[in-house]
C-alpha cells in the first residue's frame, strides 16, 4: 500500500495525461502497424500465418504498454527483465514440449506440406485437414472423429498428403495363371480400363508385367483418376475386370488381385 | 429448315403434354403443367452417336427414366445449346508437324450440352445429353481435367450432326522451328455458336506458335447472321483468358520444351 501511496502522491496529473497521451499514441501506432502488416500479407501468406502475425501483434502490443506504463511511472524494468529471464528459462523446461510443438508448427507454415482442407493420412491417422493451430493440427478423420496431431510428431514423422496434385494412380496387381493367355489377359485390362468411365484417357494405363510369382505371372496396372473418383474407381474397375476375365473364361487363382 | 421449324426455336408447349427433342442419339422430355415443368433425359455415349436430330414432338410419357421437377412460370420454351465448361481434347492419328511459317487448319465437329430456356430467359434445366470420358491435359503436378472426344485432327468431318458444333481451328507457326502438334485442347467455353443450315457453327479458334517457344490461342468471331446466333460469348476477353489458361498446357503437349 505504501508504494502505491508514494507514486500516487508523486504523480501529477500533467504527467499522468502524458503517460495515457503516449500509451494512447503508441497503441494506436502498433495497431496501424497491425492492420497495415495483415493488409500487406492479405493473399499472400495463408490465413493460418495472417492468424499466427495478429495473435504475435496482440501480444508485443500488450507487453510494449506494460513496460512503457512502468517505465514512466519511475519504475526501474531492468530487475523485472533479469526477473523475467530467470522465469523464462524455467518456464522454457518446464514447458519444452509446448515450445518445440509451437517451433514445429512454424515449420509446418513455412514448409507447407498440405494445407487446410487437404487430405492426409500419417499413418495412424488418415483424414481432412480442419486446422494448422500453434500446437497442433487438427483432422476430422472419415469416420467423423476429430483428432489433435502435436506438430511436433507431424515434423518427424512421414506425412502423405493425398490431395497435393489434382490427378492419382490407383496401382493393381493381377496374377494371371501360367495357363492362361497373358497377352490375351493384357489385352482385356487395356479394354477394360478404356471404358471405365472414371479413369483418365490421358496420362494412359500404366502396364508392366512384373514378375514371375508361384501362382502366376504378376501384371502391374496403374490407372490414372481424378481424386474425387477413387471411390467409384475402384468399386467399379475391380468388378468389371472380375467379370470380363469371367467372360473371357481366363481363371484367375485366389488372392490374384490386390492393390498395390 | 426454316427458324420456327428449328429445334433451337422458342415455343408454346401444349398443356399436360411430354414433348421430345431427339439429339443424335440421345433424348430430351419435357412437359409443361402450368407453372410445373417435368423433364427427364436419356443421355448417349460416344459411340451412339447418329444422324437423328430433331423435335419436339409429342411422345408417350418417358417412365423408364427419372422424371424431375422444376417451378417456374408458364412461358414459351426453347431448348439452346451451350458449351461445355470444360475443354474438350481431340488427337491427331499420327505427329502432326507445322513447318515454320506455314499454316494448318482443321475442322472438328464436337457435341454441345443443352437446358431448356424460357422465353424470359429463365433457365429450367440442365440436361444431361452425352456420357463423356475424362482424360487430363498436361503433366501429372499441373494441368486441366478435360473431355476426351474420340475424333481426330486429320479426319474429314462427316455430315454434321445437329446437335454438335463445327469448330474450325487455324495454327498459325510463327516460330522458327517445326510445331509438333499430337494432341490438342479446345476451350469450347469461349465460343459463341450460330445456327447456319440446321446445323452449328463457332467462332474460328487460331492457335499461334510464337517465336519465344510459347503459344497463343484466340478466338475470332464467326460472321455468321445475328438471326441464327445461338449463344454469344464475349471475344474481347477471349484472347487473354485462353492465353493464360491455355499456354502451358500447350507447350506441354504439343511437344514445345
Amino acid at each position: 500500500m505504501d508504494i502505491v501511496n508514494t507514486v500516487w502522491n508523486s504523480l501529477d496529473f500533467l504527467k499522468l495525461l502524458q503517460i495515457v497521451l503516449l500509451l494512447l499514441v503508441l497503441g494506436l501506432g502498433l495497431r496501424l502497424l497491425q492492420f497495415l502488416t495483415l493488409r500487406l500479407s492479405k493473399g499472400r501468406v495463408s490465413e493460418q500465418t495472417q492468424m499466427l502475425l495478429r495473435k504475435a501483434f496482440h501480444w508485443t502490443t500488450l507487453v510494449v504498454l506494460i513496460m512503457v506504463f512502468f517505465s514512466s511511472l519511475g519504475f526501474d524494468l531492468s530487475a523485472v527483465l533479469g526477473a523475467a529471464g530467470i522465469a523464462g528459462i524455467a518456464i522454457g523446461f518446464a514447458a519444452q514440449t509446448s515450445i518445440s510443438n509451437v517451433i514445429s508448427g512454424l515449420f509446418l507454415l513455412s514448409e507447407k506440406p498440405f494445407s487446410v482442407g487437404d487430405v492426409i493420412n500419417t499413418g495412424e491417422v488418415n483424414g481432412v485437414v480442419l486446422s494448422i493451430d500453434t500446437l497442433s493440427v487438427k483432422v476430422r478423420t472419415f469416420d467423423n472423429t476429430f483428432v489433435r496431431i502435436p506438430n511436433e510428431s507431424l515434423i518427424k514423422s512421414n506425412v502423405v498428403n493425398v490431395t497435393r496434385f489434382p490427378i492419382r494412380r490407383l496401382d493393381l496387381v493381377v496374377t494371371i495363371p501360367y495357363s492362361e493367355n497373358l497377352a490375351r489377359a493384357l489385352e482385356v485390362i487395356k479394354e477394360v480400363v478404356v471404358v471405365n468411365k472414371y479413369a483418365l484417357a490421358n496420362p494412359e494405363l500404366f502396364l508392366l508385367v512384373k514378375r514371375f510369382a508361384p501362382a502366376g505371372t504378376e501384371v502391374s496396372l496403374g490407372v490414372w483418376f481424378e481424386p474425387s473418383d477413387m471411390t467409384n474407381l475402384k468399386n467399379t474397375l475391380v468388378v468389371q475386370l472380375l467379370e470380363r476375365f469371367r467372360t473371357e473364361n481366363i481363371e484367375l487363382p485366389k488372392s490374384s488381385l490386390y492393390q498395390a | 429448315m426454316n427458324a420456327a421449324e428449328s429445334p433451337w426455336a422458342f415455343r408454346t408447349l401444349s398443356q399436360d403434354s411430354w414433348y421430345r427433342w431427339r439429339l443424335d442419339g440421345a433424348e430430351v422430355f419435357l412437359k409443361n403443367v402450368g407453372s410445373s415443368w417435368y423433364w427427364a433425359t436419356r443421355p448417349k455415349h460416344p459411340e451412339g452417336l447418329r444422324q437423328d436430330f430433331g423435335g419436339p414432338e409429342v411422345v408417350e410419357a418417358p417412365y423408364d427414366l427419372e422424371i424431375h421437377h422444376v417451378l417456374a412460370s408458364c412461358q414459351p420454351v426453347a431448348l439452346r445449346p451451350f458449351a461445355l465448361s470444360r475443354p474438350f481434347v481431340v488427337r491427331a492419328t499420327r505427329a502432326i508437324s507445322v513447318l515454320a511459317g506455314e499454316q494448318a487448319e482443321f475442322l472438328v465437329d464436337l457435341p454441345v450440352s443443352v437446358h431448356w430456356m424460357t422465353s424470359a430467359g429463365v433457365v429450367l434445366a440442365h440436361p444431361n445429353t452425352i456420357e463423356l470420358h475424362k482424360t487430363w491435359f498436361g503433366d501429372t503436378s499441373a494441368g486441366r481435367l478435360c473431355f476426351l472426344w474420340p475424333t481426330t485432327l486429320e479426319a474429314p468431318p462427316n455430315q454434321p450432326y445437329g446437335s454438335m458444333f463445327r469448330c474450325h481451328i487455324q495454327v498459325r507457326n510463327e516460330g522458327k522451328s517445326p510445331l509438333v502438334l499430337r494432341q490438342f485442347p479446345i476451350y469450347c467455353e469461349y465460343l459463341s455458336l450460330w445456327e447456319e443450315g440446321g446445323s452449328l457453327r463457332s467462332d474460328l479458334v487460331v492457335v499461334e506458335s510464337l517465336g519465344d517457344q510459347s503459344l497463343r490461342m484466340t478466338t475470332e468471331p464467326y460472321k455468321g447472321s445475328d438471326q441464327g446466333l445461338l449463344l454469344y460469348e464475349a471475344a474481347v476477353t477471349q484472347s487473354e483468358v485462353l492465353f493464360q489458361r491455355g499456354v502451358d498446357f500447350l507447350r506441354n503437349i504439343a511437344g514445345i520444351s
